[in-house]
């Protein structure tokens, strides 16, 4: 029968694509230039290490964490992968990554900045080792500003004598209603997001505080424009219309063509005496735990983590490597500089699951407070209401 | 006797159907602006005309490793959707129009059904199945789980078409000696061609722009499709639109050449002089 | 009409021998899943242990001194608590050493001593020092497989009882369905209850350890999915050995391959998420808890009933945001047909492929640019009103603005659908109807009354129906564009339950949530059924 043909032909495109488990198999979400880095560094891997073929499979980043969690327990994921840290405590919970504990040593351990080796620990087990951070700094316009402020009581009479001088200039911006752009002054100002225990601190009196700051900048300072998206900050900067931004280095990409601009650490804030303290993403390489060539991802992971793979990512490509052996004279630039300042005084971002929880309801609150004219104090109980909300 | 429209008429709709036609295009300018310049931002503003040109994204992504087969795999799978989802769907509207049997009302509804529940729960289960049957990683599994979501569009939509075609032309047919499938085959297809085309366009759709199941499925960066590819340049935080732009530009060519080609299957089936009892 | 009852036997046979095929295929990969794991050691109830200090493998030798029930246990005090020891090694390069051949040699020592049963495996693991080691771990209870091949078992003894016991007809058919799913569903329900017990005890039992990492826990869901097998084919079966005429039997050859493939790859699914709203999903453990999510749920959470945040809020949005969306889609995709299908109208060709972009070009980059232009400061919309002298509008401050933002962008996204399926359904109408009524001196509204719109029901009916649940179902334009602002007002069910497994991490409460959404859909498609049975009236 002309259907049973049908599905013969069908089943016969079920042929081919064996899955190869000769090679090693390392996911990625690079782009660009940071993916043609990853390859020749494996290629160099590969070229040291004979008999051992890596097979890099990239993934496009929204579905990286989702793949991967179905991916592992079938047996199907990668050997090694690399991805940001903020899921470690979701997969070390789940069984699918394998702990290091008994492969690293303190010698390579003393080799990076210990708040990014921190990120990758959860309940006291080391998952991975840290490739790059990632973190926000202050960029300025070195036409606009001569000195980089070193606190935020200078930095908004900076801003103010700017914006005063030319209204459609304005003085600062970065998304509002981002719990991550506004860590930076919720540390600041001795506030965190969880405290021990796991119990939500986001409506505590010092949280209140830096929202109170920064309703204060937007609309008593008016120094900060009210509706603020990442694309308007870019064309804002870029028109030399905007002093000052919170930004990270993906930022730089955004710049290209446009120049006398620096970056400076971020100021300490000057009601607490406390530096602003972003948070600290980490980019890390992980073994998984079903993985069945270990030695060779371990190997492979010391190889890409090592100093002078990192000399060499920092200076051609300027990434911020973890590792800070690398950072010797003439290996990076001022821009480097800065944020290799900045993550002594970042804080990581917490790896465990229940940080997820923390976006939405805070970025309700923030606007709300920021944007709306809701009191800071209420805007952040609601918040803390939402997060809990389910348990 | 037909009655052309007046020359006022004509006017009149040109003029409403160019607005309309320019309200549509316009955020796609926006698009074209974000391809043809060299630079990755976001385009904001008012100006939705390119101000500087250059091709410079188009030629990065035909130099992207795997674009050629990423291209070919999400044709070759766009199309077994295409074919299989509408041979099937036609097949089955014909048994749901034509006849009168146990459970014809549940298969309906059944059909309807399936669109209800919420794709984006069942991905895992859905992978777990996938993999148990050994269809991962395989352009059948791609196609079997697409066609889920297009068949039931295109049976329903048959099955309406063919309700629409009277029995007695088959009534004569039959009386003539033609078998069941002869009937299907030679009289009842090509009288519903519009229909077919919507739905073999509406399953080239479904097929052609998914990603987020082709990116979850595939292991393999040859395997893609290219939705996965242009979702490659969305990062975390930041994405490289010029690129993006220009893949989406490229990605919508064959849905508007197909169309183009399906047009002229959009013509009524019973308008050539019919056949008349 | 009668049928030569063998003649009939050939379907039902075939489909046993695929739900067999299925079953062979699912043990031959569980099988080889379990015997390649690898996972690494949880320190607890290890039964038996070998270390080779320097490497060489053959040299594997007891470890009869070292307690091995804790074997990471070092109480000197270390720089970096996450990094762990293991008292008396020496260096070794790991790489040397090879996973297999470890295994071996350990079997090959232990031979008299190992009892390798089911409930056990080895595991090997190396320290940081380059000592290897080699254990025997006591696995524990693993109910996993039962459920899934119980499942199938029972599922064809009562398929293969229902092939004899002929002409039983589709009610007793669903009845033998229902009452096979319900011990099916049953024990796998309690088979991943007792996973989930499992995995809690030894998640409990490792935390006490120094940062191990809990096992590896199968989802219990895809387990309870898979046993959902038997339902379909019971379906299948009951509907077939009814069937004496063979016009019947053409009628199910013709639907067959269609159904049974919907069947396996949306009906699994399906059950497996069913199966996951009686459960709560904490940190990659499921537990039990009945109907506690539908609950919650249902009672809005203790919000007020107009709050943004309660269910029922969320469901009237979705509701009028279908109805309005669905009208606006129709209207317009049947005017523009309308005039489009008119063949003296010239250049319609490129009307129609201009008008069919919004459909083909990928709507995240259009949803965005939407937002982009509905911004407040720098949008185009705000430009134009400013303009035409109208004060610009903050869009995603307001719910009825966001609202109509989302409406905007969803109409310019939808109405070349409509447009292409009412292109189609237009040609079924025979155009010797208009002609007639032009002969009687009908107006063009009244042709549009009494001869366009009542004929254009069958063919349009399914895209409006179907349409309506995939705009209820959209989540793309809500999530793009106005992503729930103001304060969660303009989100819709299936962006909250999107939030509640990706962003809260709460599967079992997601699928609650989208239960209930299949469940609101469902009532609604009942409620169309006469609308379409009436439609099929029309042509009789």
């Amino acid at each position: 029968m002309r259907i049973v043909a049908l599905w013969a032909f069908l089943a016969l495109l079920t042929g081919c694509q064996q899955q190869n488990r000769e090679e090693l198999v390392l996911w990625h979400a690079y782009r660009g230039a940071e993916a043609t880095a990853l390859t020749s560094a494996v290629r160099r891997f590969e070229a040291s290490a004979d008999g051992v073929k890596v097979r890099l499979v990239s993934v496009p980043y929204d579905a990286f964490a989702n793949k991967l969690s179905v991916a592992i327990p079938r047996g199907n994921g990668p050997d090694v992968f690399i991805y940001a840290h903020d899921r470690i405590g979701d997969w070390a919970a789940r069984g699918l990554l394998e702990p290091l504990g008994l492969w690293a040593n303190e010698s390579l351990i003393d080799q990076f900045f210990l708040q990014t080796v921190e990120s990758l620990v959860y309940e006291d087990a080391l998952y991975g080792l840290p490739l790059a951070f990632k973190t926000l700094a202050l960029f300025y316009d070195k036409t606009l500003v001569d000195v980089a402020p070193r606190t935020t009581a200078e930095m908004v009479a900076q801003a103010k004598a700017i914006r005063a001088a030319d209204a459609s200039r304005w003085g600062l911006a970065y998304p509002l209603d981002s719990l991550y752009f506004h860590a930076p002054w919720l540390h600041g100002f001795g506030g965190q997001v969880y405290s021990k225990g796991d119990e939500p601190a986001l409506a505590a009196a010092p949280a209140v505080r830096s929202v109170a700051f920064t309703r204060r900048l937007v609309h008593e300072e008016k120094i900060i424009p009210e509706e603020v998206t990442s694309a308007l900050v870019t064309s804002l900067f870029r028109d030399r219309k905007l002093a000052f931004v919170v930004n990270g280095p993906w930022f730089r990409g955004e710049l290209e063509g446009h120049d006398k601009w620096a970056v400076a650490p971020l100021p300490i804030v000057s009601e607490t005496g406390i530096p602003a303290r972003p948070f600290l993403g980490v980019e890390g390489v992980l073994l998984s735990a079903q993985s069945l060539r270990k030695a060779d991802g371990y190997a492979l992971m010391r190889f890409l983590t090592r100093t002078d793979e990192a000399k060499t990512r920092l200076s051609s490509g300027g990434q911020l490597v973890a590792n800070q052996a690398a950072y010797v004279k003439g290996a990076g630039d001022a821009f480097t500089e800065a944020f290799r300042q900045q993550v002594e005084q970042a804080v990581p971002l917490s790896n465990r699951p229940h940080m997820r929880r923390i976006w939405t309801p805070a970025q309700d609150a923030l606007s709300q407070a920021i944007m709306h004219g809701v009191p800071p104090a209420e805007a952040l109980q609601e918040a803390v209401r939402l997060i809990k909300r389910g348990d | 006797m037909k009655q052309t429209p007046s020359t006022a008429m004509n006017i009149a709709t040109h003029g409403g159907l160019i607005c309309v036609v320019v309200a549509t295009l316009f955020p796609v300018l926006w698009v074209i602006k974000m391809a043809f310049r060299p630079s990755q931002t976001f385009a904001t503003g008012l100006n939705p005309f390119p101000t500087t040109f250059s091709v410079a994204n188009f030629t990065d992504l035909f130099a992207e490793p795997f674009f050629w087969e990423q291209l070919g795999n999400s044709f070759i799978v766009a199309g077994v959707t295409t074919v299989a989802g509408v041979f099937l769907a036609c097949t089955s509207a014909y048994a749901l129009s034509r006849f009168r049997f146990p459970g014809r009302r549940a298969a309906l509804m059944g059909f309807l059904v399936t669109q209800m529940f919420p794709g984006t729960m069942m991905m895992i289960p859905l992978y777990h199945l996938l993999d148990q049957l050994m269809l991962l990683d395989r352009v059948l599994g791609l196609v079997l789980v697409y066609s889920t979501t297009a068949i039931p569009f295109c049976v329903w939509m048959l099955k309406g078409y063919f309700d629409t075609i009277p029995r007695a032309i088959e009534e004569s047919a039959l009386m003539d000696g033609a078998s069941q499938f002869t009937l299907f085959w030679r009289i009842i297809l090509p009288l519903s061609r519009p229909a077919i085309a919507v739905t073999a366009l509406f399953s080239f759709m479904t097929a052609w722009n998914e990603f987020i199941l082709a990116a979850t499925f595939m292991s393999d960066e040859a395997a893609y499709t290219l939705p996965v590819r242009l979702q490659q340049y969305v990062g975390q935080y930041t994405a490289e639109w010029g690129h993006f732009a220009a893949g989406a530009l490229l990605v919508s060519l064959p849905v508007m050449i197909l169309f183009l080609v399906l047009q002229k299957h959009l013509v009524g089936g019973l308008t050539a002089g019919g056949v008349k009892g | 009409m009668g049928v030569e009852p063998r003649v009939g036997l050939w379907m039902p046979l075939a489909t046993l021998a695929f739900c067999t095929l299925i079953g062979a295929v699912g043990l031959d990969r569980y099988g080889a899943h379990v015997q390649d794991e690898q996972l690494t050691w949880s320190g607890e109830r290890v039964l038996d242990a070998m270390v080779a200090s320097d490497g060489s493998v053959d040299r594997l030798q007891a470890l009869d001194g070292i307690k091995v029930d804790r074997i990471v246990d070092d109480p000197a005090p270390r720089k970096y608590r996450f990094l762990w020891s293991l008292r008396g090694e020496e260096a070794l390069d790991p790489a040397n050493v090879d996973d297999a051949a470890l295994v071996e040699v350990y079997l090959a020592a232990r031979k008299a001593a190992v009892v390798r049963s089911e409930s056990d495996h080895l595991k090997v693991a190396r320290t940081h020092a380059g000592a290897v080691l080699v254990a025997r771990v006591d696995r524990g209870r693993d109910v996993g497989t039962l459920p899934f091949y119980g499942g199938i078992l029972l599922g064809l003894i009562l398929c293969l009882g229902m092939m004899i016991w002929r002409g039983t007809g589709i009610y007793s058919a669903l009845l033998g369905a229902l009452a096979a799913f319900v011990p099916v569903a049953g024990g796998a329900a309690w088979a991943a209850h007792g996973l989930t017990l499992q995995a809690h005890e030894l998640a409990t039992a490792v935390a006490s350890a120094t940062g191990l990492q809990a096992p590896f826990v199968s989802n219990p869901a895809g387990v309870i999915g898979l046993a959902g097998l038997p339902l379909v084919l019971m379906i299948v079966l009951g509907i077939w050995t009814r069937s004496r005429a063979s016009a019947n039997r053409v009628a199910y050859t013709y639907l067959m391959p269609a159904a049974v493939g919907m069947g396996l790859l949306v009906l699994v699914p399906f059950i497996v998420g069913v199966a996951l709203a009686f459960m709560r999903h904490d940190m990659g453990t499921f537990t039990w808890v009945g109907l506690a999510n539908f609950g919650q749920i249902l009672s809005s959470e203790g919000y007020g009933l107009t709050h943004p945040l309660s269910f029922y809020f969320t469901l009237a949005v979705t509701i009028g945001w279908t109805a309005i969306n669905v009208v606006l889609h129709v209207g317009i995709g049947l005017a523009l047909a309308l005039v489009l299908q008119r063949p003296t109208l010239r250049f319609r060709g490129v009307y129609r492929v201009l008008l069919i972009v919004p459909w083909a070009v990928p709507s995240y980059i259009t949803a965005l640019i939407w937002k982009g232009m509905f911004d407040k400061q720098y949008g185009m919309i705000n430009h134009v009103f400013g303009v035409i002298g109208l004060e610009p509008v903050a869009w995603f401050n307001g719910f009825w603005t966001a609202f109509t933002a989302n409406v905007t962008t969803n109409t310019w996204l939808g109405f070349p659908f409509m447009m292409v399926v009412c292109l189609g359904a237009l040609q079924s109408i025979p155009r010797d109807l208009y002609e007639a009524a032009d002969v009687d001196g009908a107006s063009a509204w009244a042709k549009f009354r009494h001869i366009t719109l009542p004929l254009l029901k069958p063919a349009l009916l399914p895209a409006v129906i179907l349409g309506s649940v995939w705009t209820f179902n959209m989540f793309n334009v809500i999530y793009l564009v106005s992503n729930g602002q103001p304060h969660h007002s303009t989100d819709i069910l299936i962006t909250e339950a999107y939030r509640w497994a990706f962003e809260q991490d709460r599967y079992g409460y997601a699928a609650a949530y989208s239960v209930i959404i299949f469940l609101v859909l469902l009532s609604y498609s009942l409620l169309t059924q006469r609308v379409t049975k009436a439609a099929e009236e029309a042509y009789g």
